[in-house]
C-alpha cells in the first residue's frame, strides 16, 4: 500500500523508496514525455521529480492525495523545463534556422504543417504529437493529465494550482487548435 | 430540437463532466443533431489519437536505469541530476547565487567562455541543436544548462538563477 511505502520511506527505507519509484516511473515517465516529447528530457524530468518526492517525504501527509502530489511534482517539473528549454533556445538561434526542417523537433516554426503529407506517409502518431509541441505549456499539460491520465477536471485543477475553470478553457483552447491542426485525421 | 450547446458544455459532456438534468438533455439534443454528434465524436477521437500516440512512444521504453539515476541524485546533496554534474561544477561557483549565467563554448575542444550580458561574441549555429537537460542545482536555484550539438560545434549553456515552485 502507498501510504505504509511512503511512510517507510520518509523514514529512510531505501527499498521502500526504491519500490515507490518503480510502481510510479511508467506515471510519471509518461506524462513528463507527453509534455516533452523526448525521451531524454523525460527520463531527466522523471530523475528530478523523484528526487523532489524524496526530499519532501517528511512534509507528506495522507494517503489520499499522494496520486495529486505526484501529478503537481511531475507535471511542475515537467511545465519548467519546457520553459527554460524555449526561452532559452532562441537567444542563439540563427533566424535562417527556421527554414530549415529540424530533425529532432520535427515541426520546423517558420513551415506551415501540411496534414495531408503526414497522412501519405502515415506517421498519425509523430503528427499528434507534433500537433501537441504547438500549443504552450500550461495547455499541453492539461491535455497530458487530461487524455492520457484520465484526470477529472478537478484533480487536473489541483496538480496545476488553478482553477476547474481555467483547466476547461485551456483545454478548449488546446482542443480547438489540435482540431484545427489534425482535422483530416478527426473527420 | 433543441437549440445546439455552445462548446465549452459539448467539451464538459464528452469529458463526463456533466451531470443530471443538462447531461440528459445534451444526450437527447446530440440524437437529432449530427453537427453535435460529429463535435463529440471528434473530441473522442482526438482523446484517443493522443493518448494512443503517447503510450506508443512510452509504454514499451525501459526504464530500468531511472532508479541508478534517482538513487545517484539523492546520494549527492543538493545536486539534483548528476549525469552531468561533473560538467557542471566545472563553471558553477557556490558565490554566484544572484544572476549568473554563461554561455560556453565547446569548438573543437576549444573553450570560449561568454557571459551572457554582452551580447555580441562567437556566434554559433545550433540549427541541429539538442537540449539535452535542465538542471536543479540548488533547491533555491534553478540552473538550467543546454548541451547542444550543431555540427562540428558543442554548446554549453549555463544559466540561473530561476525560479522554482511546487506546492
Ligand atoms: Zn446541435
Amino acid at each position: 500500500m502507498d501510504l505504509e511505502l511512503v511512510q517507510k520511506a520518509s523514514k529512510g527505507d531505501a527499498d521502500a523508496f526504491e519500490e515507490l519509484v518503480k510502481r510510479y516511473q511508467q506515471k510519471v515517465y509518461g506524462i513528463a514525455y507527453g509534455i516533452s516529447h523526448d525521451h531524454q528530457d523525460a527520463l531527466d524530468i522523471s530523475q528530478e521529480v523523484f528526487i523532489k518526492i524524496y526530499k519532501k517525504l517528511k512534509d507528506f501527509r495522507g494517503a489520499s492525495s499522494f496520486y495529486t502530489w505526484l501529478y503537481r511534482i511531475t507535471a511542475n517539473v515537467a511545465i519548467d523545463f519546457q520553459r527554460v528549454k524555449r526561452k532559452i533556445i532562441p537567444v542563439e538561434f540563427d533566424e535562417k534556422i527556421l527554414e530549415e526542417p529540424r530533425p529532432e523537433a520535427g515541426f520546423p516554426e517558420g513551415k506551415k504543417f501540411d496534414p495531408r503529407k503526414i497522412l501519405e506517409r502515415k506517421e498519425i502518431h509523430g503528427a499528434i504529437l507534433r500537433a501537441i509541441e504547438t500549443l504552450p505549456e500550461d495547455q499541453r499539460a492539461a491535455v497530458v493529465l487530461r487524455e492520457l491520465e484520465n484526470l477529472s477536471y478537478k484533480e487536473i485543477a489541483k496538480a496545476m494550482n488553478c482553477s476547474m475553470g481555467t483547466v476547461m478553457s485551456r483545454l478548449h483552447y488546446a482542443r480547438r487548435k489540435l482540431r484545427e491542426i489534425l482535422e483530416p485525421l478527426l473527420s | 430540437m433543441t437549440k445546439c450547446p455552445n462548446r465549452e458544455d459539448l467539451q464538459r459532456f464528452a469529458d463526463g463532466e456533466m451531470k443530471g438534468g443538462r447531461r440528459s438533455r445534451i444526450a437527447e439534443h446530440i440524437k437529432s443533431c449530427e453537427l453535435c454528434a460529429d463535435d463529440i465524436g471528434q473530441l473522442q477521437r482526438l482523446s484517443e489519437l493522443i493518448s494512443s500516440a503517447i503510450r506508443k512512444e512510452t509504454e514499451s521504453r525501459d526504464l530500468a536505469g531511472l532508479w541508478e539515476k534517482v538513487s545517484v541524485g539523492i546520494a549527492s546533496p543538493s545536486v539534483g541530476a548528476t549525469s552531468r554534474q561533473s560538467l557542471l561544477s566545472l563553471f558553477w561557483k557556490p558565490a554566484a547565487k544572484v544572476a549568473y549565467a554563461a554561455l560556453v563554448v565547446l569548438v573543437g575542444g576549444l573553450f570560449v567562455v561568454r557571459p551572457m550580458l554582452y551580447s555580441t561574441g562567437p556566434r554559433v549555429t545550433i540549427s541541429r541543436a539538442k537540449v539535452y537537460s535542465v538542471y536543479q542545482y540548488d533547491p533555491d536555484v534553478t540552473v538550467s544548462m543546454i548541451m547542444a550539438t550543431g555540427g562540428q560545434s558543442d554548446i554549453v549553456w549555463i544559466s540561473g538563477p530561476g525560479r522554482t515552485e511546487e506546492n
